[in-house]
């Protein structure tokens, strides 16, 4: 059963709402990027997966109408879904050139897809898909709040100063700091639980929060909830929060030098 | 010995005496060999520092070794190869790989060491004194640009073609070249002094540019004139041609590049950082310049900014746009230095106008900050971390301009109040973000911020005016933030729709507005009028956000013309009077105005999607009226004419507007609809006086380009007459408004009218 927001996301895609489009490329597009770059490894440069990557979006566009959500497949699948044949169209395409040559047409699994050393292409790609989630819901309380709350919460956070330094550098006292942070903190679980609902198909996909140590007020399936002011809670959600964060930082990093 | 003998005191107090000493000493020797063993363990650390850096510059000198030999041999075999722009190419590589070198074993042979001994005097004085002084010393201009071979077969009077420069993505070509005296007196004349090169940019129908692209590129030509960024012009049948000041020097990318290579991989030294906090504040100096002269550059990024030897120069008018031009947002912009709020807002539909478009300035005005800090894009956005050597503050500067739309600095000055307080201390490190203007510290004097290096803009205004300006922003802008919150709801997804003006500058051309009478013969008793107007309101659509189209009707019986009903907006807003339709709704539409009775427009809306691909949409981004005086009933021939002339003008529309009240009319176009009617007495509609009237009026308008009159012509046919605004005496604004009086006389069959037009 979809959530009200993401059957909602989804009929704005449906109606070809251009923002909702351009949310999702913004979202995914660096993840469908270093996706199609790990696939394509060696076999298609970078102007070719950025290509690839808006392609995507437009197959998913015209996918959308037959998106049949009883299916029961994961968000992250069936953008994968569409990301894999539009990998597949191209290299058919290009073999298509070289016929005569002996090589037969390429597949939409075909063993080099998963020629990868690293971790399962499978697994970074979740993870890489839940880290994007995390980087909307970032971004939208980043937009949501005050600047000074957010970039207190930023250098605590992200940047690891302590609470005493971020107070010197922000001209406030400690109990502030500790107030406001308490604030951004409150409001990135609302919106992180947002967005996981808004992007997931499936409860495995609700559940990926929990999994990262991420504890939500509200869970998207609507299970168990946990308080802000909970200071072991809220520790571990920091730390939580800043890991996936750095580490999508580092696949932009990633996207950029290969653009 | 007797044990109860007690010492004598001569000898109990010497052995005191000695006790202490020697612990005196015990404890002297632990200290020294304490200090000793920290010094050591300083000496080491230091050692290995030293090697650590030694290995490191190397590394550096050896890398940068290799790659200016393969540069070389580049150059040389280019050389050989005849190619002097490659060559020119290589030996500029060659030359920095080996100012890289140099400065490398520098380190390795002197700096390191000093550094290590702690003479930190010497090494100022070495590295950041020396090339200050090297860099500020005379010497001839630069010439980034290739030779007088450019095989143009370009001719400019006036200029002497001395070179080419890589054109951008515009169409254009740019050329360098040397003004002859005769048009170096003329630039002294009006103010631009010491103009010895400037860039030709040239639009050539001949070498593929289209119109649309000199649309877009002479949007703002008239303000740009006024600032003293375009020195001259010239417009022929097949060529667009604005002239510029030749800036000679590097752009800021390839200046970060180098001063990162020189500082080393922990970030920008000390001195390095000045000179980019310098650069920036350049930046944002010019920006203030443009802001408060009522444009937006639009494409702030590293490569649009020369670095010349005394300061940074923002380059490249490609998409300068007027900050109260009606058009709507454009996606266009350079990404990682593009603002994606102005994406969202574009895709949303959002005018213009109804933005403060200062503020994606300030937004990739940060953006450049972020990748001279950095050395790369921030391609994270707002959210971009800052991991190399960085003051605090900077980094707060760099967040507060690329948050959020709403939170960022309201001005570049705002955001160049906070850098200069970096700019002013000895050490930007200590700096805390507290204390930044923006924060509530002491701000500097606006008039000590404004007078840093002199842009190089004559329409500048002196810090005076500029303070007088910057007040009088920062009112408009808590004005039009209310006014936003309050009208439109623009960040709740609700769009905007037209407000009145028009900016300054801007080439709003056509569009399309159809007025149909229809015939109530019952009531007039046989000779009525009606009319009806549609506009598409700036088809500025490169985002793909379909365009909007408005249609709104009324009425106008001839024998009560004052009765006109409105269809002009005056300074009242269209939202206050018509409804906007969406595309999906325009089947629906279309089928009630139908039902409404013949002579409505309806079939017309089947065919608004079309777009005729080779006519920009700019024009037809304007209105025009269509007026039916065929003073009779309307026949169903009547009605098919006009339906088809409705069809083929609103072809080029979108979306559809319905007038739903009838009120307050306008009262110049009541007036002036009005005389024409009953003055004419029997007259054709094409007196002279009517059209310099109407045509007059037309050319003061903001909503109305033209009025499409259509009279009765020959054994009951039909007579069209385009009435349009006067000419205008600028060059672009008139090749348009010519272009487009030729495509409407094409579309709807125009008879050239006896009258002024």
């Amino acid at each position: 059963m979809l959530s009200t927001m993401t059957t909602s996301f989804i009929g704005r895609l449906r109606a070809r709402d251009e923002a909702a489009w351009f949310e999702l490329w913004e979202t995914f597009g660096p993840v469908l990027r270093a996706q199609l770059t790990r696939w394509g490894r060696g076999r298609i440069g970078p102007e070719t997966v950025r290509d690839l990557s808006q392609e995507t979006l437009a197959a998913l566009s015209d996918s959308m109408d037959r998106f049949d959500p009883s299916r029961g497949a994961r968000f992250s699948t069936w953008l994968l879904a569409i990301a894999k044949h539009v990998l597949g169209d191209e290299m058919d395409r290009r073999n298509a050139l070289k016929r005569g040559g002996g090589k037969p047409g390429a597949q939409l699994d075909e063993s080099w897809m998963a020629r990868d050393t690293g971790a399962g292409a499978d697994e970074q790609y979740e993870a890489a898909i839940f880290r994007a989630k995390v980087e909307a819901a970032v971004r939208m309380v980043e937009r949501e709040s005050d600047f000074v709350d957010f970039s207190i919460y930023r250098m605590r956070v992200f940047d690891g100063q302590s609470g005493k330094e971020v107070a010197e550098s922000v001209g406030v006292s400690e109990p502030t700091v500790s107030r406001r942070l308490a604030k951004v903190r409150d409001l990135l679980r609302a919106r992180i639980a947002e967005v996981v609902a808004t992007y997931s198909f499936t409860q495995e996909e609700l559940a990926e929060a929990a999994r990262s140590g991420l504890s939500l007020p509200v869970s998207p399936d609507g299970s168990p909830a946990v308080r802000g002011g909970d200071r072991l809670s809220d520790n571990d959600f920091d730390e939580a929060l800043a890991e996936i964060f750095h580490r999508q930082q580092e696949l932009r990093r990633q996207d950029e030098a290969v653009q | 010995m007797n044990p109860n003998q007690t010492i004598p005191l001569a000898f109990q107090l010497p052995a005191a005496v000695g006790v202490i000493v020697v612990m005196v000493l015990v404890v002297f020797g632990m200290y020294i060999l304490v200090m000793s063993v920290r010094a050591m363990g300083g000496l080491v650390k230091g050692l290995i520092r030293f090697l650590g850096r030694e290995v490191r510059d190397l590394a550096i000198a050896t890398g940068a070794l290799i790659a200016c030999t393969i540069a070389g041999l580049m150059a040389l075999l280019s050389m050989l190869r005849g190619n002097p722009r490659a060559t020119r190419h290589f030996a500029l590589a060659a030359g920095e790989d080996a100012r890289s070198f140099g400065l490398a074993m520098y380190r390795v042979v002197l700096g390191n060491l000093l550094r290590a001994c702690r003479m930190t005097p010497i090494i100022d004085a070495i590295e950041r004194r020396l090339p200050g002084l090297i860099r500020s010393a005379p010497r001839a201009a630069q010439l980034h640009a290739s030779p007088a071979k450019a095989k143009s077969t370009q001719k400019f009077e006036g200029y002497r073609i001395v070179g080419t420069l890589k054109s951008g993505g515009s169409g254009s070509k740019l050329y360098v070249a040397a003004p002859d005296e005769k048009r170096q007196e003329a630039f002294e004349k009006a103010g631009h002094h010491g103009v010895t090169k400037v860039v030709l940019k040239c639009f050539s129908l001949g070498d593929g540019s289209s119109l649309p692209q000199i649309v877009r590129e002479s949007r703002s030509l008239d303000a740009a004139k006024r600032l003293g960024l375009v020195l001259d012009h010239e417009l022929s049948a097949d060529r667009f041609m604005y002239v510029m000041r030749f800036v000679p020097g590097d752009s800021l990318a390839v200046v970060t590049e180098r001063l990162h290579r020189r500082s080393g991989p922990e970030g920008l030294d000390d001195a390095s950082l000045q000179t980019m906090l310098g650069y920036t504040a350049d930046l944002l100096r010019t920006l203030a310049t443009y802001h408060d002269g009522g444009l937006w550059h639009k494409d702030v990024k590293p490569d649009n900014i020369i670095v010349d030897e005394k300061r940074a120069h923002l380059v490249d008018l490609g998409l300068v746009t007027p900050l109260r031009s009606a058009m709507t947002l454009t996606t266009h912009g350079t990404e990682y230095f593009r603002d994606p709020e102005l994406v969202r807002l574009a895709l949303r539909g959002v005018k213009v106008s109804e933005v403060d478009g200062s503020r994606f300035d300030v937004y990739a005005a940060g953006a450049v900050l972020y990748s001279t800090i950095e050395n790369s894009f921030p391609a994270h956005g707002g959210l971009s971390q800052v991991s190399k050597r960085c003051p605090e503050a900077l980094r707060w500067i760099v967040r507060r301009a690329m948050t959020e739309y709403d939170k960022r600095y309201t001005s570049a000055e705002a955001m160049l109040a906070d850098l200069s307080v970096l700019q002013k201390v000895a050490d930007p490190f200590k700096v805390r973000p507290a204390a930044l203007p923006s924060m509530g510290g002491a701000a500097p004097e606006l008039d000590e911020l404004l007078s840093g290096p002199a842009t190089d803009l004559p329409g500048r205004r002196s810090a005076a005016e500029q303070l007088a300006a910057a007040r009088q922003r920062a009112k408009r802008t808590r004005h039009r933030a209310l006014g936003r919150r309050s009208r439109t709801g623009l960040h709740r997804g609700r769009r905007g729709l037209p407000i009145a003006a028009t900016g300054v500058g801007a080439v709003v051309i056509a569009g399309v507005v159809v007025v149909l009478f229809t015939g109530s013969p019952s009531e007039t008793g046989g000779s009525s009028s009606s009319v009806a107007s549609a506009s598409t309101p700036g088809s500025e659509q490169e985002s793909g956000q379909p365009a909007s189209f408005q249609l709104p009707f009324i009425d106008l019986p001839l024998d009560e013309p004052e009765q006109l009903g409105p269809f002009v907006s005056g300074e009242v807003p269209l939202a206050s009077r018509f409804r906007q339709f969406g595309a999906p709704e325009l089947s629906t539409l279309a089928a009630s105005l139908s039902a409404a009775g013949p002579g409505r427009i309806a079939p017309a809306l089947a065919t608004a999607q079309l777009l005729e691909p080779l006519i920009t949409a700019e024009l037809f981004s304007g209105s025009y009226l269509v007026v039916s005086d065929l003073r009779r009933p309307h026949s169903e021939r009547d009605r098919a004419f006009l339906v088809s002339l409705a069809e083929r003008m609103s072809g080029r529309g979108f979306t559809v507007m319905h007038d739903i009240e009838a009120g307050a009319a306008d009262d110049t176009v009541r007036r002036m609809l009005a005389r024409a009617i009953t003055a004419r007495a029997g007259r054709s509609l094409d007196h002279a006086s009517t059209h310099a009237d109407l045509g007059e009026w037309l050319t003061g308008s903001n909503q109305l380009q033209g009025v499409l009159w259509v009279e009765q012509g020959d054994e009951g046919g039909h007579k069209v007459h385009l009435i349009q605004t006067i000419e205008p005496e600028a060059m672009v604004p008139a090749i348009l408004h010519r272009e487009r009086r030729i495509a409407i006389e094409r579309l709807v069959g125009v008879e050239p009218a006896p009258g002024r037009e």
